[in-house]
């Protein structure tokens, strides 16, 4: 929905990693292509697929676009996770791009704790995050991003998503992240966690906060000066142990 | 439900106003506590700093907690009751929108000076609330409020005599700076001035129910406003198509 | 007849308008409870004008052009709806646009904004704010402007009600927005479609205003 202007170089041709998982003759098909991350299936059955994504080149470096595209059939359920976090390093003048995109068909479920993308001194990254939840499809999504390397400042990350639930925005946000902003966005804080649900809205426990989106979900967000201080790690088990069986 | 379709179930909206601490949860709590089995009944709270009136009114335990509301008035009690009564008057038709049928939505000011009065876009009648122990010389210092609020409630009359102050003295004097309007002196410890109360309640909203009862304003908050003045310019309420205020 | 664009502008700014902007202190008391300390108050504008009014200015000017081309707001709420994660956000912004949808009906009865208005169940402010400025006569540069505007002087009346202030201060602070709020006006004024609202956040002034109902002392609703 937002459009940004980066600077990326565009000669390299842009492989998409995709993570598809399809309704086939009453069991499930894998759909699997390797970009900038690899998927690597660690389980899959009649109707769930646990799918690790393992990184193919040491990190992001300038230019680069890490594409992904994760796609949930209807009423089938993926598991993500990833195998590290991801680094983006000084881009010497040029962005980087991590461009995301996930679909949850009706009645489909997708859960994503993803590692956290860190961002070193002098990357400049682009991130996009498009989430389509159809109705009656449930994400879980873990998302953290923080600010330089041990000793660093870090550099500059902008983060544009846009979720919709059944065709509606259900969260649209362009986050900023970096040091030196004014009082009130990030405070002194390096971190910034997420864990977001959408197409179903769990309890919070007792000790967590969380948004009550407007569509059918629900942010839980820390901001931190050190990405282990997060709570967030009991948030996600206990939102998971809610998701409803397949 | 949009705002323009909850005209249907209007309750009576009576005001409590008065100096601070004179005693207008306290006869919010009676009003609920002598009426509550016969009126349907509601209550917002203007806190001025804490929520304090609204958790002391639930605590009391004589109204369901739900139905007491408190709306914060961002430091402007006089503001939230007259000059801009919008957070008020949403907060009255919520409840009224929420326990339909409701008869009686009572609004208590937060507690302020002798000059602040509701506004006619908000309740339909108001008490303004003194105490004996605020001195016995208060009502001869006036106010539209105490002037022409539709009851004139001298409260804690049992409290007269220990701060030396002739509690008939006052109802007197009250009664003659008000024209006639009806004075009451009040104690939660004489079963008669509560009957009193109880009765005007009851008259008022009977009185309202069959259309008969027409919303008097008080008057602004003029400052040092003294009886029969008649001083009505001045209101920045938007009571007229025209929008335009005499000045 | 629609009244001057300058005059309709002044009479939508004031800060006694009676839509119950009073009773809210555009984040400053969430802040200050959440530990901002008063003298960042000036880079708190700052901020507010670089993510939220963005927001709430590009809403308003979305719906102002809705309104004048006599389109429904629904998607206009939604756009905001989903820049506006926190549910207490939401109502206290939705407190003020009831009031607003109120007024507007009684100013312009029968206009398009209060046709446009009448069917929400709940407006958010910028949502009512806007239509209203198209039932006043502003164009999409003076909404964005009001609502900057109102932001910022809301905020600046709220600090005299929270710190030990001169007002002379605050009405100086008012005064040096100016800039800033110009940058709003050029942001967003052109906008004309929902998916277009900037939609820049302030993580922490989220979380502050989030936490506000829980604070047991407290002034503001908002
Ligand atoms: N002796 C006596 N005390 C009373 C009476 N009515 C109220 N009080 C006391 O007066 C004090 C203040 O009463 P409130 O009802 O809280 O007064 P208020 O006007 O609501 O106060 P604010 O909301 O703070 O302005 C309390 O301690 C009451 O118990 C009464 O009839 N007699
Ligand atoms: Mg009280």
């Amino acid at each position: 929905m937002s459009t940004t202007a980066v600077t990326v170089s565009t000669h390299t041709e842009v492989r998409t990693a995709r993570v598809g998982l399809w309704p086939q003759d009453g069991r499930c098909r894998l759909e699997l292509a390797n970009g900038l991350v690899a998927p690597r299936v660690i389980r899959h059955d009649a109707t769930t697929a646990e799918v690790s994504l393992v990184a193919t080149t040491a990190t992001l470096l300038g230019g680069d676009v890490l594409r992904l595209a994760v796609e949930v059939g209807p009423g089938l359920r993926l598991d993500l996770r990833d195998v590290a976090g991801t680094v983006a390093y000084h881009g010497r003048g040029l962005g980087c791009v991590v461009d995301v995109s996930l679909r949850v068909h009706e009645g489909a479920t997708l859960t994503w704790a993803a590692e956290p993308l860190v961002v070193a001194d002098g990357a400049e990254v682009t991130r996009q995050l498009r989430v389509d939840v159809a109705e009656g499809g449930r994400l879980l999504l873990r998302d953290q991003v923080a600010l330089g390397r041990s000793g660093q400042d870090g550099g500059r990350l902008d983060c544009h998503t846009t979720m919709t639930y059944a065709g509606r925005p259900a969260l649209v946000e362009h986050l900023e992240v970096r040091s030196g902003l004014a009082p009130g966005a990030l405070g002194d804080a390096r971190v910034v966690d997420s864990v977001t649900s959408l197409g179903w809205r769990p309890e919070t426990p007792a000790g967590h906060t969380a948004y009550r989106l407007h569509e059918p979900g629900a942010l839980s967000r820390q901001l931190l000066t050190q990405s282990h201080a997060s709570t967030l790690p009991d948030l996600w088990d206990d939102w998971t142990s809610q998701l409803p069986p397949i | 439900m949009p705002d323009t379709t909850r005209e249907t179930s209007r309750a009576f909206r009576l005001g409590v106003a008065g100096p601070v601490g004179t005693g207008k949860s306290s006869l919010i709590a009676m009003v609920c506590r002598e009426l509550g089995d016969e009126l349907q009944l509601g209550v917002i709270t203007n806190d001025i700093y804490t929520d304090e009136d609204a958790r002391m009114l639930r605590a009391a335990g004589v109204l369901d907690p739900d139905r007491i509301r408190a709306v914060e008035t961002g430091a402007c009690p006089h503001t939230a009751i007259r000059d801009d009564v919008s957070a008020n008057l949403l907060a009255v038709e919520d409840l009224e929108a929420d326990f339909a049928p409701l008869d009686l939505v009572m609004v208590e000011s937060g507690g302020d000076n002798l000059t602040a009065t509701f506004s006619p876009a908000l309740v339909d009648a108001q008490v303004f609330v003194l105490d004996v122990a605020g001195g016995g010389d208060v009502v001869r210092k006036g106010g539209p409020g105490i002037s022409r609020a539709d009851l004139l409630v001298v409260n804690k009359t049992d409290l007269a005599p220990y701060v030396g102050v002739d509690a008939d003295l006052m109802l007197r004097e009250g009664q003659d700076a008000r024209d006639g309007r009806p004075v009451i002196g009040l104690s939660r410890t004489d079963p008669d001035s509560v009957a009193e109360l109880r009765a005007w309640v009851l008259a008022m909203v009977a009185s309202h129910r069959d259309g008969h009862h027409v919303p008097v304003d008080p008057g602004p908050m003029a400052p040092h406003s003294h009886a029969g003045d008649g001083a009505r310019a001045h209101s920045h309420v938007h009571d007229g198509g025209d929008g335009v205020h005499a000045h | 007849m629609l009244p001057h664009p300058e005059f309709a502008a002044m009479l939508l700014a004031d800060g006694r308008l009676p839509v119950g902007g009073h009773t809210q202190s555009a984040g400053l008391e969430p802040a200050l409870l959440g530990g901002l300390e008063p003298r960042d108050i000036p880079d708190l504008i700052t901020t507010r004008l670089r993510t939220v009014v963005l927001v709430d200015a590009g809403t308003a000017v979305v719906a102002r052009h809705r309104t004048m081309a006599g389109l429904p707001l629904d998607d206009v709420q939604l756009a905001w709806a989903a820049r506006t994660p926190s549910e207490v956000v939401r109502a206290a912004s939705i407190a003020v646009g009831r009031g607003q949808r109120r007024l507007a009906q009684r100013l312009w009865p029968g206009s398009a904004a209060a046709s446009a208005l009448a069917p929400l169940r709940a407006p958010a402010r910028p949502v009512a704010v806007g239509s209203m400025a198209a039932a006043a006569g502003l164009d999409g540069a003076r909404t964005a402007r009001l609502v900057a505007y109102d932001d910022v002087q809301s905020l600046c009346a709220a600090a005299l009600k929270l710190c030990p202030l001169d007002p002379a201060e605050t009405t100086e602070w008012l005064l040096h927005a100016g800039p800033g709020v110009e940058a709003v006006v050029v942001a967003v004024a052109h906008l004309t479609e929902p998916d277009g609202i900037p939609a820049l956040s302030a993580p922490l002034l989220e979380q502050w205003q989030h936490a506000h109902p829980t604070h047991p002392r407290r002034l503001f609703s908002a």
